[in-house]
């Protein structure tokens, strides 16, 4: 197996198929209705598993009657925690002990820990018999006192979430970069804030599904599902199951209805209906319902900031302090992962090197959290936002002035960050003031002055972000030293088959990224052979098809790492074509090239069919020249060197391999009686690193930028004081629709990534940019009220309220 | 379950007819009875407008009404939109516009648009924006989507021009 290593610019500027705005194939599928998700499947003889759910957010579970769920002919199996307590082994945990001897299964055991939590499962002939049956599970509970808030679980008598680790401590950390003392002692002034992100959820418009199977003869277990991360998953599902890997099956559809992070934690489904097929011996499907989803389908973590920052009176920030506490709900899962991934970035965007963190992640007894779009960066960035906003008002500065104090410095590019992040160039600057430009913001500043005598209120706000992407494994070391994962892989393989077509393939999946486009252009700039020429095989299969440990859609990876194997892949099957070619043709190698399916020589302008080629190396394979193996196959698998590839003593290590960014500005205008908030204008400027396809990437921003605005000024999981989840359906759970969505600007500044080996940088996730640049601008636009914002989410009920009590949210 | 009862529904020009459960969702039957999975399900609250489809030529959400509701007419989804694999005028403006990353709105968005288009062919951005805004899409930020219905709209007035 061949493993290479990190080569610095090997795709120069001038490229052929690389960045070209090529046509997505796969939307012409998808506008015909003939994607295959999920649901779409149908295996012979499919029963069908429907969840009864808690009703309330703490309570023991005193009886579980399920009796009358078999009055209902089609009602196969019923199943509780009790049995899988006995059956299953309790999921693993990344904590280490005392949190991680916390016990989850798929089911609630002994009690209910968050509002909707599944307490059993049925299975059914039928959905609708399912559902019916789910209804008529009888649960008897003592209802505990529930515990939501992050601080209030830190408190000495709070109620604990699991009992059995003695508090509700998940994990915690210190970051202890520089010298945040001098860098104090040295400070003009001081600011002191708190800062509060919300709980929101991806909620792709697809909900987690997957349907599992059992072949008896074989004895393995065949599972598809959704999930974005399958070998992540596989050994943590296997282990509760207990069956070894090879006994297992993972396959992912070829089209998964978008994911944004919420389709990793789904493995306690697929556990679940893994177990019941090996029971029933009958292929077992689950569907979330959209409720169900948002219920429990992974929201994102809420955090408190509690910051001291440092600076000197001309706005350069010195030093800063925080106590940062993260509540990620009733079950870790994947977090405490979410506790260390913030310090990707660690400085923000900014020039700041003396940084003091104490990180704690808390349980409550709210759904689970994990991975959400920009996942655990957005709140961190969103903490610079408004800190950055704070020492402007104290120091009474333009809040675009005092960033440009701190932005990094092109000159300073790479940039290693105080806690050995390297940022992989670009020019902060630069883009701001361009973007500045483009906004007019000055004229914006103008329109404000003078438009507030009248009552109107116009806000400007801008946020700047780093958007990750390529992440590092071994930055869950510093949770657990002995977490079997560390740095990041991908494979990459790609085919002539024996009639001359070029097939590739990837470990990665997709769940709207158009893979198959852009890796096809990828493999195109090898061959110099148009990408419509290049057939992509989409879809996962741990058995049937490649992968490497790692291989997945997640943490905007799929084409620094995956493309990067792909392009090792093609390039060396290019060289075994050549050799074989130089036989046919009897010129020597370094005369001969590929284009557009054919070999040919530039001095003597002969050219072969790859066809002809591929007929000699996999039939007629007594014509091969001696040395040479039959076939025209390769596959790569690249890791990337992060550099500081293993976090030290201080938790310092890079963390991801690529760091775009991205810069919002926005004006909003509130009206002053209804206290309605509208985007007059949003501007966004980023740098990508080299594009593959502008399409994809322009539509990763909008749609990150949507995401954004919806988290701003709509969506928000309220739980009542009980526990109790309001907003569990797309009713109370608004998602913001095509009359909400403002128009965007998008500019980019594109300059290669200078860590990545095609330049390309992770642009999925967005770095939740629209939630700083909002809550900045609707905190702008409401200064004549006095008014103070504290959270990530703002809507015209709170702004009313809190102009009427005059207090701050 | 109460007697099941006998519909026959007309999709995409073929004729269905299955004895089904009077609380049986459309949408369901249209998936399941009838075996076509274009149209999607994203919800359970009648919010998303994946399950969009054209009911007599009127724009309705299948997943809010009972199979044996739609019993005798006719009804068009999203497989009915290209022919022979030739993809319609608006269907192309989506691909060149790539207004779908997913793809799992895209057929409930194609079939609020048609309608929006079969009603105004000449739709201003906020008659667009008001014509999907049923319709959720999580991937795209929408705005493709409307250039993409704006610009079927230009094509199509400019073929019915052509032809007259
Ligand atoms: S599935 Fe019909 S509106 Fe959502
Ligand atoms: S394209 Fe994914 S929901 Fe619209």
């Amino acid at each position: 197996m061949e493993v290479l290593q990190t080569h610095k610019g090997e795709v120069k500027a001038a490229n052929k198929y690389i960045g070209k705005n090529i046509k997505i194939r796969e939307d012409v599928k998808l506008v015909q209705g003939k994607g295959h998700y999920i649901d779409d499947l149908e295996l012979p003889g499919t029963l069908h598993m429907a969840y009864a759910t808690s009703t309330y957010g703490h309570a023991r579970i005193k009886k579980i009657d399920t009796s009358k769920c078999f009055t209902i002919p089609g009602v196969l199996y019923v199943v509780t925690g009790e049995e899988l307590k006995s059956r299953l082994s309790p999921f693993m945990e990344i904590a280490t002990p005392p949190s991680g001897n916390l016990r989850d299964y798929p089911l609630a055991v002994d009690k209910v820990r968050y509002y909707g939590e599944p307490v059993a499962a049925i299975v059914a002939t039928d959905p609708y018999i399912a559902e019916d049956a789910a209804e008529l599970v009888d649960v008897e509970y003592e209802l505990l006192p529930v515990v939501l808030d992050g601080e209030k679980s830190l408190e000495q008598d709070a109620p604990l979430v699991h009992e059995n680790i003695g508090s509700n401590v998940v994990w915690k950390g210190v970051w202890d970069l520089g010298d945040t003392e001098s860098a104090f002692d040295r400070a003009d002034l001081i600011v002191e804030d708190v800062v509060r992100t919300h709980r929101y959820a991806s909620v792709p418009l697809e909900t987690n599904g997957m349907v599992a199977s059992y072949d008896e003869g074989s004895n393995i277990i065949t599972v598809h599902s959704v999930n974005q991360m399958p070998m992540f998953s596989l050994p943590l599902i296997c282990a509760a199951l207990g069956i070894p890997p090879s006994g297992f099956r993972m396959i992912v559809p070829p089209n998964v209805g978008g994911a944004f992070g919420g389709k990793i934690i789904n493995y306690t489904h697929i556990t679940l209906v893994s177990y019941l097929t090996r029971i029933l011996k009958k292929p077992v499907k689950y569907v979330e319902t959209r409720t169900e989803n948002i219920t429990f389908g992974t929201h994102n973590n809420e955090r408190i900031y509690h910051v001291s920052l440092a600076a000197r009176k001309d706005g350069k920030v010195l030093g800063v302090r925080m106590k940062a506490i993260d509540n990620c709900g009733a079950y870790p899962r994947y977090e405490p992962a979410g506790a260390v991934i913030w310090a990707q970035v660690v400085p923000g965007i900014y020039d700041v090197r003396d940084i003091y963190v104490e990180f704690i992640q808390v349980l409550s007894n709210k759904g689970p959290t994990g991975p959400v779009r920009g996942y655990s960066r957005v709140q961190h960035n969103f903490m610079w936002e408004r800190m950055m906003n704070a020492l402007a008002k104290k120091l009474n500065m333009d809040p675009t002035e005092v960033r440009f104090k701190n932005l990094i410095q092109p000159e300073k590019m790479p940039y290693v960050g105080p806690s050995n992040t390297i940022y992989d160039g670009g020019n902060y600057p630069a883009s701001f003031k361009r973007l500045l430009d483009t906004l007019e913001y000055k004229k914006w500043r103008d329109l404000q002055a003078k438009s507030r005598p009248d009552g109107r209120l116009i806000g400007i706000g801008v946020a700047a972000v780093i958007d990750s992407g390529a992440n590092n494994f071994s930055q869950i070391k510093i949770i657990n030293k002995d977490f079997p994962a560390s740095g990041n892989s991908d494979v990459g393989m790609v085919i002539v088959d024996q009639f001359g077509d070029i097939v590739a393939r990837t470990g990665t999946t997709d769940q709207g990224q158009s893979h198959a486009t852009t890796f096809s252009q990828i493999v195109a700039e090898v061959f110099d052979t148009d990408p419509e020429e290049i057939k992509f095989q989409e879809g996962f299969d741990s058995i049937s098809n490649i992968w490497a440990a790692h291989s997945g859609a997640y943490a905007s990876r799929s084409a620094v790492i995956a493309g990067t194997a792909l392009y090792y892949a093609a390039r060396n099957l290019k060289q075994k074509v050549l050799k074989i070619a130089q036989s046919i043709m009897d010129e020597p190698i370094s005369d001969l090239d590929i284009k557009n399916k054919e070999v040919f020589s530039k001095v003597s302008g002969k050219k072969i069919p790859l066809a002809k080629v591929a007929s000699v190396a996999w039939s007629d394979v007594g014509l091969l020249p001696d040395g040479i193996d039959p076939g025209l196959m390769s596959y790569a698998i690249y890791k990337p060197d992060f550099k500081f590839n293993m976090p030290d003593e201080r938790n310092r290590i890079n963390n991801t391999l690529t760091y775009s960014y991205s810069i919002h500005a926005t004006v909003v205008e509130v009206d002053p009686e209804t206290f309605q908030i509208k985007i007059l204008k949003h501007v966004v400027i980023s740098d990508p690193g080299t594009i593959i396809n502008p399409l994809v990437v322009e539509g990763q921003e909008m749609g990150a930028t949507l995401h954004g605005i919806s988290a701003a000024l709509s969506e928000n999981l309220v739980y009542d004081d009980d526990g109790i989840l309001l907003s569990s359906n797309f009713w109370d759970y608004n998602v913001i629709g095509a009359k909400q969505m403002p128009d965007l600007e998008l500019l980019q500044d594109v300059t290669r990534s200078t860590s990545s080996v095609l330049g390309v940088r992770g642009i999925g996730e967005g770095g939740g940019g629209p939630i700083g640049s909002i809550i900045n601008a609707v905190e702008d636009a409401v200064t004549p009220l006095n008014i103070k914002l504290i959270s990530s989410n703002i809507s015209s009920y709170d702004l009313f309220s809190l102009n009427r009590k005059n207090e701050v949210i | 379950m109460s007697g099941k009862q006998l519909v026959n529904i007309e999709i995409n020009g073929k004729k269905y007819s299955a004895e089904v459960e009077p609380r049986l969702l459309l949408v369901d039957f249209i998936r399941d009875t009838a075996k076509l999975k274009g149209t999607h399900i994203g919800c359970d609250t009648t919010s998303c407008g994946a399950c969009t489809i054209l009911l007599d030529g009127k724009s309705i959400k299948s997943c809010t009404m009972f199979a044996v509701e739609a019993d005798g007419s006719k009804i068009s989804t999203v497989e009915s939109l290209a022919t022979d694999g030739k993809l319609n005028i608006l269907q192309n403006a989506f691909w060149e516009h790539h207004a779908l990353q997913c793809g799992y709105c895209t057929p409930g968005m194609l079939m609020s648009s048609t309608f929006l288009l079969s009603r105004n062919p000449d739709p201003t951005e906020e008659e667009i924006r008001e014509g999907i805004a049923g319709n959720i899409c999580r991937c795209t930020g929408y705005i493709n989507i409307i250039k993409a219905v704006k610009d079927a709209a230009l094509v199509m007035s400019a073929e019915t021009g052509k032809e007259k």
